[in-house]
């Protein structure tokens, strides 16, 4: 790698692999000139080609650092690499990709993202009409009707104006010219030196497909150029660069809360793992509740573990957890024998008996309901009208507790308090009272 | 005075825990790794990995970007990484699946990085809220030649962390995309943890002969075949040592790779093997074994799936009457691999749509049991 003053920055042996009259040559000499203009350091430049024929003139580019992209990929390619320069180094990095119409269809979407971002990528389009390499298809940026492989491969569908496109996703600065431009080499050097992203359509000449066109019509045109309405001067859009947002945005943005730090607070009575499924609607809090019921357990020494399900929709349907608590170390996390389910609403009802949980209720398990709900030999409370609908779940475990006792309430108390649900706890408290174990239903048990 | 008591109690301080899921864990591996770029796009059940990298990310001095797409997702941290800087996505399958082709690139690149495969149940979209296994053989023959990618597979939020270091170290120490398999249960259920007891490999800084786009020294990389300083090359000679270097550098560190837990017992009736979320109902199998004497039975977990842990397979077979493999796909993706390894048929233990659980572990070491 040499320095910012050399005269030209392909190798000095460099054939550009071009056929005889292709546009590619023309176009990649202008490159060169740009980047001599420009009197970039060569260590601070990433040509990244796309496949195709312009791809292979990458490599030739002997000064600057080169990286040969999937096909329709080099866009994004380039992206990660500027992203990562501007946001994590030294934010030198002059990126350019140079891409066919082809690839730019097949990366289409990654063209309209890295316009969104705003890294500083420079986007050569070398627009030919038809993927030259394969020397098959018109690709979308070919004008109507235009012959490629003969007849039967001509294009039936309008060309893709990409500037436009790319204009409505506010690239900062688009340009489309002419292959045969004499200003050509200012045009790329003024599209690299903006600092965002840049992109230049060149409606290019391609020997190979004209050839095609000789034998179907027997006439040569630039026909693209009149479809585009020729060339378009640099359109700019001032924006911020991604990570200047980036960064405003989460400058002053407080640190991630520290994680809570659950120590052994309280004892527990428990002598076997006990496996609980809460179910109830999505949204209505229910697994914020199982997770309140297992830091309360951490603190009363248990390990305990939360499988969560819900429909693909986070806010509709069922949602249910099912909690595992044990003295013992766990280590399967499923629930086959429940010992204790809590459902709060007629989907959550629904999903239990779904899955055929009340008949595998564990013997001497209980079933904790909604008063609304239909459930025989349930203990039946009125969750939803005296906790809400919000913490009717936190209501159903807490009485389950209270009916349990295998720890204190105070337990769940405090875990409720710490995710900040102190305003629900006089009411969930109301519900569980009812449910607390009276020594007469023990002696009555005995 | 000091009492011995008093001495113990300041050495074991009274345990501090956390509830987390093995996706959080994963998002912490990544970042004591030194990971400082992600990008991502989010799908489940692999979204808290996203989440808890785009919170933490920006204070740890880095990038984390929403892809529109999970290819874009994967190129971003493809560039990122050739930039010099530890990369990492995660996804699921009908991610990974679209992820394949860059994957490759990665590898013919020689650009190390970090692909989180959260698995759900598939095919296409499948069950996107529901576990499964079953993406083990579509990430070992995500290559068109067959090259070995690693993949570990975690099976608690602590094995998250700590492969998730793991894999990074190996994507560093070989240059190349590492795949960390994790289930929906592994990283969705929540768990209690310690984080005074997570153990955690040394880090592995990157060093040469990686060396940066943007750095002092031009770089030429490619996908295409190439000889030794990225030029396109026809695949003879010097491009094919290359691919055959490409594979050849995996397989040299297979025995290195080779993460698992295992307790030899000589003589047992059965060995389990497992991985994953079935890990987890496998050892509480071994448990009831163990405790009730029924079956002299031992278990062999295994944590790096590929390159195939090829000797500890070997050896806990020889130690046994019969293998029993248990996973939670349809046929047996992983029972096959140890075949393949063995030479001889082994008993498989799936099941498709649910965890598989203890007690289906138990009837089948009974089911041809004397």
């Amino acid at each position: 790698m040499t320095g910012p003053g050399r005269t030209s920055w392909l190798a000095e042996t460099a054939q550009l692999p071009y056929c005889e009259g292709c546009s590619h040559a023309s176009v990649l000499h202008a490159l060169d000139q740009a980047l001599v203009s420009l009197r970039l350091d060569p260590a601070d430049v990433a040509i990244v080609t796309d496949v195709g024929c312009v791809g292979l003139a990458g490599e030739l580019f002997e000064a600057a650092h080169t990286v040969h992209a999937l096909h329709g990929r080099s866009p994004a390619t380039a992206t990660g690499l500027a992203l990562a320069d501007e946001a994590l180094g030294p934010g030198r990095l002059k990126t350019v990709v140079l891409i066919g119409d082809g690839g730019a269809l097949v990366g289409i979407g990654h063209l309209v993202h890295a316009a969104l971002v705003n890294a500083d990528v420079t986007v050569l389009v070398h627009n030919n009409s038809w993927l030259g390499t394969s020397r098959a298809q018109p690709s979308a940026l070919a004008p109507e009707g235009a012959i490629t492989a003969g007849l039967a491969a001509a294009s039936f569908t309008p060309p893709l104006d990409i500037v436009k496109l790319l204009s409505a996703a506010q690239a900062g600065y688009l340009v489309r010219t002419f292959a045969d431009d004499p200003d050509l080499a200012a045009a790329i050097a003024a599209a690299i030196d903006h600092p965002g992203f840049a992109l230049i359509e060149v409606l290019e000449y391609c020997p190979a497909r004209n050839a095609h066109r000789d034998e179907a019509e027997g006439r040569r045109s630039d026909e693209a150029v009149a479809v585009f309405e020729g060339k378009i001067e640099p359109q700019r859009v001032r924006r911020p660069p991604f990570v200047e947002t980036y960064r405003s945005r989460h400058a002053g943005v407080p640190a991630p809360a520290p994680r809570p730090r659950l120590a052994a607070t309280y004892k527990s009575t428990l002598d076997r793992p006990v496996c609980i499924v809460v179910a109830g609607t999505a949204g209505e809090h229910i697994q914020t509740a199982a997770q309140v019921l297992c830091a309360a357990a951490v603190t009363a020494e248990l390990d305990c573990t939360q499988k969560n399900d819900n429909p693909v929709t986070v806010g509709t349907g069922f949602s249910l957890s099912e909690v595992i608590l044990s003295p013992f170390e766990i280590s399967f996390t499923g629930i086959e024998w429940p010992d204790a389910i809590i459902v709060t609403s007629s989907e959550g009802l629904a999903e239990v008996r779904r899955r055929g949980l009340l008949g595998r209720l564990a013997a001497g398990g209980v079933v904790v309901t909604d008063k609304q709900l239909e459930v025989s030999s349930a203990l039946s409370l009125p969750l939803r009208q005296i906790a809400s609908p919000q913490h009717a779940a936190l209501a159903g475990v807490a009485a389950w507790l209270a009916h349990s006792q295998i720890f204190p309430l105070e337990a769940l108390v405090d875990a409720a308090g710490q995710r900040g649900l102190s305003a629900a706890i006089g009411p969930v408290l109301a519900v569980s009272g009812s449910a607390r174990r009276r020594p007469q239903d023990d002696a009555a048990r005995d | 005075m000091t009492t011995d008591v008093e001495l113990l109690d300041v050495e074991r301080p009274q345990p501090s825990y956390d509830l987390v899921s093995g996706n959080r864990m994963v998002a912490e591996g990544a970042l004591t790794a030194g990971c400082r770029f992600f990008a991502g796009y989010p799908i489940a059940p692999a979204f808290e990995v996203f989440h808890v990298m785009t919170e933490a990310l920006p204070q740890a001095g880095g990038l984390a970007v929403s892809a529109p797409d999970d290819i874009t997702a994967l190129q971003y941290c493809i560039g990122a990484s050739m930039a010099g800087y530890r990369a990492m996505t995660a996804t699921s399958g009908p991610g990974w699946s679209l992820m394949i082709e860059s994957v490759q690139y990665a590898l013919m690149t020689e650009t190390p990085l970090v692909v989180v495969v959260v698995q759900r149940l598939g095919p296409a979209t499948g069950g996107a809220t529901h576990g499964a296994q079953g993406d083990v053989r579509l990430v070992e023959f995500c290559t068109s030649g067959g090259y070995t990618i690693p993949v570990f597979a975690p099976s608690t939020a602590a094995d998250s962390f700590a492969l998730t270091i793991e894999a990074f170290n190996w994507a560093e120490r070989l240059r190349m995309p590492v795949v960390l398999l994790s289930d929906k249960e592994v990283g969705t259920t929540i768990q209690r943890l310690d984080r005074a007891e997570l153990t955690a490999p040394d880090i592995v800084q990157r060093a040469a002969p990686f060396t940066p786009v943007g750095g002092p020294a031009k770089v030429a990389l490619t996908g295409s075949a190439h000889d030794r300083c990225g030029r396109l090359m026809k695949p003879a000679g010097e491009a094919l040592e290359l691919l055959r270097a490409l594979e050849a550098k995996v397989v040299a560190q297979a025995h290195a790779m080779a993460r698992f837990q295992y307790r030899p017992v000589s003589n047992a009736d059965v060995v389990m093997i497992s991985f994953g979320v079935t890990a987890r109902a496998m050892k509480e199998a071994c448990h009831h074994f163990q405790d009730t004497g029924e079956r002299l039975v031992t278990c062999l977990k295994l944590e790096t799936l590929f390159p195939v842990p090829e000797r500890i397979i070997r050896h806990a077979a020889a130690s046994a009457r019969r293998i029993l493999v248990c996973e939670e796909n349809l046929t047996g993706q992983y029972a096959a691999v140890i075949e393949s390894v063995l030479g001889r048929p082994v008993e498989r233990l799936t099941k498709l749509g649910a965890l598989i659980t203890p007690d289906e572990i138990i009837a089948a070491v009974r089911r041809t049991g004397p």
